[in-house]
């Protein structure tokens, strides 16, 4: 009895057993039989609804597989990644038709960023694919969402670093960037989607251009502009890889409705907690021809206070930077404190200058309230419906905004003093 | 209640097996403090588990009867555990039970006994005692198992020769005890007045000697027969240590713990198993320390083999534990006396088997065989951080290809995308799938480990050699593996010899097989899954009446040595689940000079330990 009763028990649990296992097999790929997508490009189609991209890594190329090849890129063998382009009604149906020419099932689980065409983001045709991303279980809710100036196949096509031989980390390590120069938001799908579902905010994404590679001539009228005054596809550079990503791209109800440069988009980071720390050359307080350049880091958390009267919401911002001195022009000593006050005031006063005119620009230009108030605003009525009722995106518009920025100089560099050029007496 | 009506209509299920009802539960004393504690009361905590106790029944002349040697290297204790029952004894075969008078007839019944003529190792020496009036004797011994000059110098000579300074009226009429009293120079001697002790005796190296007209016989210790050298211990090796590990001598074990527990508390109990060898089983343990009621159970269980040889403690091993099917090991085998020492003080009972260098422990849990004597030898943050590499080891050997599996074949979006493109460019040229590949090396793996066991001494190097080279090299070259596979293996044979006991590790090895089965199957569903029934099943363990995986679960009191090991001053109990009479190992304030009130004048109220 006793036996025979332990043996029963096995059996039932060896039946659920072989149950489960003939469940498992049937999601598992070897990791050879996957092809992996690095990047994702959708552009409206020619002939069909969407035109989908994809940068497909090569891993026998990136590794050096096989019986180690020589150089991996120097070579001027294969390329480590492939673009491939092709038009399907859905993203999903153009996997599909990718495999029917690459052997290998194409899989998002690696697909470190998407890119869309800037008019599908300005028709708000962006807008609805994004959700449909998110919902897939192979797309990372970490990867960047960007939109592009040019075609995105063009963009992908220029994804060619010439310092990694893998173009998933240089993809990774571009976008991560934002934590040390601030120049691009830090916006990832899910955030996107989050703002984009969310009433008291609008999302913003990653703008990317191809650049132009062109030095203009010397005309000896170089003058000074702040090195966050622009936006992808104007920079000046040669060189490198073909591509810039500078600034954000801003949507409202789901369109784009224009863009923010480098500075605007680190002001916008600011406010919304996401800034870490970038450069900041400015022009030095005591002698206006020469220039101050801080580190500047975000010293806590952004303060925003909302209050809500008859003639509009009155908006309170406080921002606190705190930041290292790496050079000063004028040779002024800012490590002595009655100078030291002065250099923090200057900063405090620029930035909040900045900040108000993004707010101002988000306001009246853009009529986007990409920064979050609404989410602050939330708080003040109790439910769905009076925040209905309260219809923040007017609201936005006419709020009035403070800004309070604080700013204190940390670390003054690793000169005691700093000492005037020497000069033969006069 | 409910649920387990259910779960037998269900499933038929009745609960655990009927041979799980032992269990070591806590001594009155325990509950009381440990300082009180005393002997007296041991009695009747004993004497609630003597119901326990079934007698085994003899079957046979040779059969076990563990009282007749027990009392050889005892010191009988007030509540002593055993030392007072009487096994029945049945009819031994044809030969008589007792000695008789008459020396031919004793005579004859010894060569019916050892097969004389025949037995050509049996050796029978008749002499006459030089008294008055003579009285004629012979003693018999095992050539080649006793000391033959030994023999002549102690026994011979003697009798022989000084026993005519006997004076007056000879030796007679109680020539046993005379001779034993006066005339025999030997240390060791024993009266018997059965056939069977004698039998007993002579074969484990003793000299029988008869006498004419005398009910009984002598036996004296002669042992003399080729044994190792007490030499390094082989499998469990230390840096930082003692080095000389146990013999195959049973006597020569029992001396090397004694060597090191100077206690008149410890206690070497004979007991004997297998109907035709005889084999001697010593238990020893501390008397004022063991539960009494594991003593009773690991002399219940001995006692109920009935199986005709013994060959080693292994052999023992399977007959006695209590879950013979379970891929773990329950019974710690170790051949460090140092070891076996500390496991004593722990309260854990020793069983050596004769012939076996190896001691086996009882009761053993999971933790005690992740521990190392090494542990504690070292410094306090050395000896925790090999805990912790260990604990790592274990994790890494049953998991590690498992995981591999499941990552590589199921949830690729959890690599590194780098790694993973070079898993898949390594993969590039191989034919196999992944699962094949691995178990492919596994195999390879324990083949290699297995031949390296068996090889003959002076190959040994050429095979290892080989078997890198083909596996490691040649298998990646060939395009059958991918390299990423070879560190995989590597790293987990490494760890699986990190686990410092065999058996474990062992048990480990082989849990990692049908981890990756699982894992090839369901990814990592399929190995928490297997992670779940392997720790239900663990946890549905005992060895000898202690749950497997105590202190941990069930939850008991620290003992401070677990998978951190605390400073030796911080050791203050002994594992609670031992269940000791003596709880404690130490006084709270162990360090008496440490405190800086023992070097003040007494008054202080922390004074008590001072010193």
């Amino acid at each position: 009895m006793q036996k025979n009763s332990r043996l029963r028990l096995t059996a039932a649990l060896l039946t659920l057993l072989v149950l489960l296992f003939a469940a498992g097999c049937g999601s598992n790929f070897e990791p050879d039989a996957l092809s992996y997508v690095l990047l994702i490009g959708i552009d409206n189609g020619a002939q069909n609804l969407l035109r989908v991209s994809y940068l497909i890594a090569v891993p026998k190329v990136i590794a050096g597989g096989g019986q180690g090849g020589g150089g991996g890129g120097g070579g001027e063998g294969q390329r480590s990644a492939e673009v491939i382009t092709v038009e399907a009604p859905s993203i999903y149906a153009s996997m599909n038709m990718v495999n029917s020419f690459v052997g290998r099932k194409i899989s998002l689980m690696h697909a470190k960023g998407i890119i869309f065409s800037e008019a599908m983001a300005k028709d708000g045709s962006m807008s609805v694919i994004v959700p449909g991303l998110t919902q897939f279980r192979e797309t990372r809710g970490t990867a960047f969402i960007a939109v592009a100036r040019q075609k995105p196949e063009e963009i992908l096509t220029k994804m060619t670093p010439f310092l990694e031989s893998n173009p998933a980390k240089y993809i990774e390590l571009l976008a991560g960037n934002q934590s040390f120069t601030g120049y691009i938001p830090g916006e990832k799908l899910q955030d996107f989607y989050n703002d984009l579902k969310i009433g008291g905010i609008n999302p913003v994404s990653l703008l990317f251009a191809v650049s132009d590679e062109n030095l203009p001539p010397h005309n000896g009228q170089s003058s000074y502009r702040s090195e966050g005054d622009y936006i992808a596809g104007e920079m000046v550079k040669k060189g490198g890889v073909f591509l810039e990503a500078m600034g954000a791209a801003v949507f409202r109800e789901g369109k784009m409705v224009g863009t923010l440069n480098g500075d605007e988009t680190s002001i916008y980071s600011m406010f919304r907690g996401q800034y870490d720390r970038r450069i900041y050359t400015i022009k030095d307080p005591l002698k206006p021809g020469n220039l101050v350049i801080m580190d500047v880091s975000q010293a806590d958390k952004p303060r925003i206070k909302i209050k809500l009267t008859g003639e509009g919401p009155i908006i309170e911002a406080r921002l606190s930077l705190e930041g290292n001195v790496l050079g000063v022009n004028s040779l002024i000593d800012y490590s002595l404190p009655r100078y030291r006050s002065l250099l923090e005031q200057a900063f405090e006063e620029l930035i909040e200058q900045q900040a108000r005119d993004l707010v101002e620009k988000t306001q009246q230009e853009y009529r986007s309230d990409i920064i979050g108030f609404g989410n602050k605003a939330r708080r003040l009525v109790l439910t769905q419906k009076d925040w209905e009722q309260l219809n923040w995106p007017a609201l936005f518009e006419e709020a009035q905004v403070s800004v309070d920025v604080e700013y204190k100089i940390r670390r003054t560099g690793t000169l005691l003093r700093l000492m005037p050029v020497a000069r033969s007496s006069d | 209640m409910q649920l387990k009506h259910w779960a037998n209509k269900i499933l038929g299920y009745n609960g655990p097996p009927a041979s799980m009802d032992f269990e070591l539960a806590e001594t009155k004393e325990e509950q009381q403090s440990a300082s009180q504690a005393g002997q007296e009361e041991n009695v009747p905590a004993s004497k609630s588990r003597q119901h326990k106790i079934r007698k085994p029944r003899k079957t046979g002349p040779g059969g076990d009867n563990g009282n007749a040697s027990s009392t050889d290297d005892t010191v009988i204790q007030p509540g002593g555990t055993g030392a007072g029952d009487n096994p029945e004894r049945s009819k031994p075969g044809s030969a008589p039970q007792e000695i008789q008078v008459a020396l031919e007839t004793n005579r004859k019944i010894i060569a019916q006994l050892f097969n004389l003529p025949i037995n050509k190792d049996v050796i029978v020496r008749e002499f006459t005692l030089s008294t008055e009036p003579p009285v004629p004797a012979f003693l018999i011994f095992i050539d080649g198992m006793a000391d033959t000059r030994l023999i002549n110098d102690s026994i011979l000579q003697p009798l022989m020769l000084l026993t005519n300074l006997e004076p007056g009226l000879g030796i007679w009429p109680d020539t046993c005890t005379n001779v034993l009293q006066k005339h025999l120079p030997s240390n060791q001697v024993k009266k018997l007045t059965l056939f069977e002790d004698v039998v007993t005796q002579v074969l484990s190296g003793a000299t029988a000697i008869f006498f004419d007209d005398c009910s009984c016989a002598i036996s004296a210790e002669t042992k003399g027969f080729p044994f190792r050298e007490v030499d390094t211990a082989k499998t469990e090796q230390v840096v930082q240590g003692p080095q000389e590990g146990f013999v195959e001598n049973l006597r020569s074990n029992t001396a090397l713990v004694r060597r090191i527990i100077h206690s008149e508390q410890l206690i070497t109990e004979y007991l004997e198993v297998g109907m035709r060898n005889n084999n001697n089983v010593a238990i020893m343990y501390m008397a004022d320390l063991t539960n009494p009621a594991l003593v009773q159970e690991v002399k219940r269980r001995i006692r109920g083999i009935k199986t005709d040889y013994l060959a080693e403690s292994g052999v023992l091993e399977e007959f006695i534990e209590d879950h013979p099917l379970s891929l773990m090991p329950q019974i710690i085998k170790t051949e460090r006396p140092d070891r076996v020492s500390s496991m004593l003080l722990e309260g854990k009972v020793a069983i050596i088997v004769d012939n076996t260098p190896f001691v086996m422990l009882v009761p053993g849990l999971l933790f005690d065989f992740l521990h190392s004597s090494e542990d504690h030898y070292v410094r306090f943050s050395n000896g925790i951080w090999l805990r912790v590499i260990r604990l790592f080891a274990v994790f890494l050997t049953i998991l590690l290809p498992a995981f591999y599996v499941a990552i590589a074949t199921f949830h690729q979006e959890m690599i590194p995308t780098d790694l993973l493109l070079s898993i898949a460019a390594a993969r590039e040229m191989v034919p196999f799938p992944t699962i094949v590949e691995i178990l492919l090396m596994e195999l390879s793996f324990e083949l290699v480990r297995e031949a390296g066991v068996r090889v003959p001494g002076i190959i040994g190097p050429t095979l290892g050699i080989v078997g890198t080279l083909i596996l490691g090299q040649a298998a990646v070259a060939a395009s059958i593996v991918s390299p990423i596979l070879i560190i995989i293996v590597a790293v987990t044979g490494l760890s699986s010899y990190a686990i410092p006991n065999y058996a474990a590790a062992f048990g480990f090895r082989f849990m990692r097989f049908i981890f990756i089965f699982l894992a090839a199957v369901l990814g990592f569903f399929g190995i928490s899954s297997g992670l779940f029934m392997m720790l239900c099943l663990l946890l549905n363990m005992k060895s000898f009446g202690v749950p497997y995986l105590a202190p941990v679960s069930p939850k008991t009191a620290s003992s401070h040595d677990l998978i951190l090991r605390f400073p030796a001053w911080q050791q203050e109990n002994r594992p609670d689940y031992q269940q000791t009479l003596d709880t404690r190992r130490q006084p709270e304030l162990s360090r008496g000079w440490a405190t800086r009130q023992s070097a003040k004048p007494p008054g202080n109220k922390a004074n008590k330990e001072g010193d």
